[in-house]
């Protein structure tokens, strides 16, 4: 081989090696660069000097979920209000009373039948209540079971497992007092009755098979609908679980409240992409409530006593 | 042509190095893509394992903070069991709100905690952020940064360390292999092409072989199994370009076989006056004879006396007449052993009359050691014919032609030089050429030295010019022992 060749050769040959290990170089270098955060231009923390609003909540739901569904709500009034709003969560409905009787909290987001035993005893007004998704500041209470279940109606109860959520929670002492008396059934008639912390244990006791019906809010059972939770019957329309506030609270905290929540029309595109976060409950808006609301279905169940 | 500068390299080379680029190039661009999809799904599969502990420790902190369950050591037995079923974590800390880490994995170790903590906190990023490194502690370690966070509600953050290493060297052994397999894909697809060339060549070297086999003198057809291929057409065209030259040499043959019989008869014509001459001497005897003998028919002794003369002038004019048949005759060729100092003077005799009558004083220097040559008798006189004439037609009267022979190795040489006028410079390479003459007008052919050159290469011999112009020229033919005939 001429002597040209023979260098072209070796010097391809030594290209070839040269490349080949930069390539291998550049595979196994798997190195990623830390990104330099910049200090955020939002804190935390209250600007100094800013009141602060603590929001209780009933534990009607775990408190993740709570957090899921709410702190969003907390997050926009902290966004359209000059003040600053905390969720403070309970481990019982009970505790959240007592939250407001400790001035723990200045407003709660309440049951319906917590709200008409804690009105008696500690000065709060409601001020909000939610819409569903006719725009109707009601709710309903229903009782669900399997799809595959045979109970037709709610006599068809008798001698079944019933799983109700807390006994302060509207939906246990509608049905217990109200629905079986209707039907002629006392609650001694059931093989068993029991008592969970949350409407979503409620639903999947039910799927499991471990109860034959349970109780809860329609916009927790309509979230199972599809997935194998029927609707046995639901309570006549009750006015929405209220948001409450102290009477001692500063009046204008609590007009700036009512007005930023009722300023949201879910028809508009903007507040549809900023309650699709918030709990399901209050994805249709909100409605101005008054402590008169409440009295027709206090009436109702004024006498019923909250079952042990 | 050498191996190197071969079709056959040249293809094998320019497609082998053209495939061998390619390859290269989709190997490296799928090593690429593979890298890039084993660290992105690495990356995604880490992603997942942090959002699904991210979940349970975000619940524990929850239900710690809302009094629904007592600290009481559950978040670290979490994360211890944690990490037992998933060795490829090494290490989990949980940092607070402030960046303070509330729990960890492991107590005895440091792991390098990043100093913007805080601002990762409130970055507030949930979709995290991984980053890849080397630290001497772990190896090389895929660390994934979560919120702990449900919008802007924050209880820290979770940070996990995967290892890493195995990836590493699974990129490394796909490398390996993806090497291996390109190099022997090349090497297999090279072979093949190589077979491929060679075979598609190889009609091409047959054809070239055939071509070297070629000969005008002995035609045959072509022996190749022709391909419907351009190398196929190739060869029919070669079959046919070789009926086209036997065609073409066998009108060539005969246009020099006229060339040859018109010249002979032209020298013939330009030797008529020397033997009419030549015989015209005897006749005259002869006449005289007839004339004594009509005058005294009874002189018996001086009839006898005339009758002997007249008998010799008739055999001197049979001689005669017999060589210039025997020049003009046609003959078949035949190779015989000819004494070339012979042929010569028998051409001289022919020409005698002329040469005395232009007075041409002729010069021989014939050597007497010259081997006889394998030749055509008839032929080598005819060359030696027209070289004389040639150079008779250059002198004028009183000129000297030199005839010369000599030995030379494995062949003869015969040089015949005149004191003529000389040739041209620019005419001396077109002397031999068939029809060129500087001639008056029916003085010559212009065939003699053309077809003079035409006889001694068919003798494998050669003839050369050397002149100047007014003072003569000198031919030199030389003829091999064993003639080419």
């Amino acid at each position: 081989m001429k002597p040209g060749r023979l260098f072209l050769a070796l010097l391809l040959l030594v290209v070839g090696i040269l490349v080949t290990i930069f390539i291998y170089r550049s595979m196994m270098d798997i190195t990623t660069p830390r990104q330099a955060l910049a200090p955020p231009t939002r804190t935390g923390p209250p600007p100094s000097g800013q009141d602060t609003v603590h929001v209780g909540v009933i534990s009607r739901f775990s408190p993740n979920l709570l957090y899921e569904g709410y702190q969003p709500i907390l997050d926009y009034l902290n966004r359209t209000t000059p003040y600053h709003f905390t969720l403070k969560l309970s481990s019982s409905y009970e505790q959240t009373v007592s939250q407001i009787e400790r001035d723990e909290i200045q407003a709660a987001f309440l049951g319906t039948f917590l709200y008409l035993k804690a009105r008696k005893d500690h000065a709060i007004q409601c001020i909000l209540k939610p819409l569903n998704s006719q725009f109707k500041p009601h709710f309903h209470s229903v009782i669900v079971t399997r799809s595959d279940s045979p109970i037709a109606t709610i006599a068809d109860l008798a001698g079944k497992r019933l799983a109700l959520p807390s006994p302060l929670s509207f939906s246990g002492n509608w049905v217990i007092h109200y629905e079986f008396q209707k039907h002629g059934l006392k609650t001694g008639d059931l093989d068993s009755l029991h008592h969970f912390g949350f409407h979503h244990t409620v639903i999947y006791q039910v799927l499991r098979g471990n109860f034959d019906a349970g109780v809860v809010k329609d916009r927790v059972a309509e979230e199972f609908l599809d997935r194998g939770i029927r609707i046995l019957a639901a309570s006549e329309p009750i006015p929405g679980s209220p948001i409450i506030v102290k009477k001692s609270l500063d009046t204008t905290i609590t007009r700036a409240i009512q007005t930023a929540l009722l300023q949201i029309d879910v028809h508009q595109e903007e507040y549809r992409d900023l309650v699709r976060s918030w709990d399901p409950e209050f994805a249709f808006g909100f409605a101005p409530a008054h402590d008169r609301d409440y009295d027709d279905i206090e009436k109702k169940i004024g006498a019923i006593e909250a079952v042990p | 042509m050498t191996r190197l500068k071969s079709l056959k390299t040249r293809m094998l080379v320019y497609v082998g190095v053209l495939i061998t680029l390619l390859m290269v190039l989709i190997s490296i661009s799928v090593l690429f893509q593979w890298r890039s999809l084993i660290l992105s799904n690495q990356r995604q599969n880490a992603l997942a394992v942090a959002q699904t502990l991210s979940v349970s420790i975000l619940d524990a902190l929850i239900y710690q903070e809302s009094g629904l369950m007592q600290n009481e050591g559950f978040v670290e037995n979490h994360i211890h069991n944690f990490l037992n079923k998933n060795p490829q974590i090494k290490f989990v800390t949980i940092h607070d709100q402030r960046g303070q880490i509330m729990v960890r994995s492991s107590y005895d170790e440091k792991e390098s905690v990043r100093s913007d903590w805080r601002h990762f906190l409130l970055a507030g990023r949930q979709d995290g952020e991984m980053q890849i490194y080397h630290s001497d502690l772990h190896g090389w370690i895929l660390e994934v940064n979560l919120p702990l966070q449900i919008h802007s509600r924050s209880w820290g953050a979770l940070r996990l360390g995967f290892d890493i290493e195995p990836t590493r060297k699974k990129l490394q052994e796909m490398f390996f292999l993806l090497s291996a397999f390109t190099i022997i894909t090349a090497l297999i697809i090279l072979t093949v092409i190589y077979f491929l060339i060679d075979r598609l060549t190889k009609s091409l070297r047959q054809l070239v072989a055939e071509m070297n086999r070629f000969d005008l003198e002995n035609i045959q057809p072509v022996e190749i199994q022709a391909e419907e291929d351009e190398v196929g057409v190739l060869l029919a065209n070669f079959e046919k370009m070789k009926q086209r030259l036997a065609h073409s040499r066998k009108q060539l043959i005969d246009a020099q076989r006229q060339i040859h019989n018109a010249e002979k008869l032209a020298s013939i014509g330009r030797l008529a006056s020397g033997v009419a001459h030549e015989i015209n001497n005897p006749l005259q005897g002869l006449k005289s004879c007839l004339f004594a003998i009509e005058k005294e028919p009874a002189n018996h002794a001086q009839t006898k006396s005339y009758l002997a003369l007249a008998n010799e002038g008739l055999d001197h004019i049979a001689v005669i007449v017999q060589k210039l048949l025997g020049f003009s005759r046609q003959h078949a060729k035949q190779i015989t052993r000819v004494d070339l100092n012979d042929a010569i003077d028998k051409v001289l005799s022919l020409l005698a009359y002329r040469l005395e009558k232009a007075d041409i004083t002729i010069e021989r220097k014939l050597d007497d050691r010259l081997p006889p040559i394998e030749a055509d008798t008839h032929l080598i006189q005819e060359v030696i014919m027209n070289l004389l004439l040639n150079s008779f037609d250059s002198m004028e009267e009183g000129g000297v032609l030199k005839i010369a022979t000599s030995v030379r190795a494995n062949a003869v040489c015969l040089s015949v030089s005149d004191s003529g006028c000389g040739i041209p410079e620019q005419n001396l390479d077109r002397i031999f050429d068939p029809f060129f003459s500087t001639k008056e007008e029916g003085k010559g052919t212009g065939l003699g030295l053309s077809v003079a050159l035409g006889i001694v290469e068919t003798h494998g011999g050669t003839i050369t010019a050397a002149s100047r112009e007014g003072e003569g020229t000198t031919f030199e033919v030389i003829l091999p022992l064993q003639g080419g005939l």
